[in-house]
């Protein structure tokens, strides 16, 4: 049977290792926010805006 | 089971500290773009506005497209910067994300040449992000 010391070690050592073992977890399994985020990146890539021809239209508009 | 608590705690501390960029460069390239956008629409309604209201001097009107190109060159930065994070190209990220901060703030200049004041406050909150992100990482803006 284990000591109240050891035991006790242990139980600190679990709880100091919940935190890290999740983002573990995460990290190897990829979280769904992450793959959200990548698909949202990617999408942003293939949609570029060109703010000159916006801005050129707006003045073109009023005649400026 | 002491030593392989250990081994775990010690693996995933070495694991998340690696991970610490990508999540960070992650961050910085979703808040920038979505950041930009705000930005550049906010741009361009008050220049419709304005121009609608007739308060749009000749001086303004020739300073403006220095605006909207330097909002084009940060696009074309953080399309850059996001291909390379995309690619897995861990210090290449670090370099196109130096040229973005760098074409962040030419916005901010050329807003203020302009004499506008939209949405700056935030652009030069997602500046400051940058500099963080890339506070211990060497990274060079190549132009």
């Amino acid at each position: 049977m284990a000591s109240p010391d050891l035991l006790k070690l242990i139980l600190e050592l679990l709880t100091a290792a919940i935190a890290p073992l999740q983002q573990l977890i995460s990290a190897i399994k990829g979280s769904s926010s992450d793959e959200e985020l990548l698909a949202e990146l990617q999408r942003y890539r293939d949609n570029q805006p060109d703010i000159r021809k916006d801005l050129q239209k707006i003045l073109d508009k009023y005649g400026r | 089971m002491k030593k392989i608590i250990l081994i775990l705690v010690v693996a995933s501390i070495s694991l998340v500290a690696c991970g610490g960029f990508d999540s960070a460069a992650r961050t910085t390239l979703y808040t920038t773009k979505k950041t930009l956008d705000v930005s550049s629409e906010a741009f361009l309604t008050a220049v419709d506005k304005l121009a609608g209201a007739g308060l749009l001097s000749d001086e303004m009107i020739q300073k403006l497209p220095a605006v909207a190109d330097s909002f084009n060159v940060a696009y074309k930065m953080w399309a850059a910067a996001t291909d390379a994070y995309l690619a897995g190209k861990e210090q290449e990220t670090r370099d196109k994300i130096a040229c973005l901060v760098v074409a962040l703030e030419d916005i901010l200049l050329a807003a203020k040449d302009a004499g506008l004041g939209f949405g700056t406050d935030k652009l030069a909150a997602v500046v400051q992000l940058g500099r963080e992100l890339l506070a211990d990482y060497v990274g060079v803006c190549h132009g």
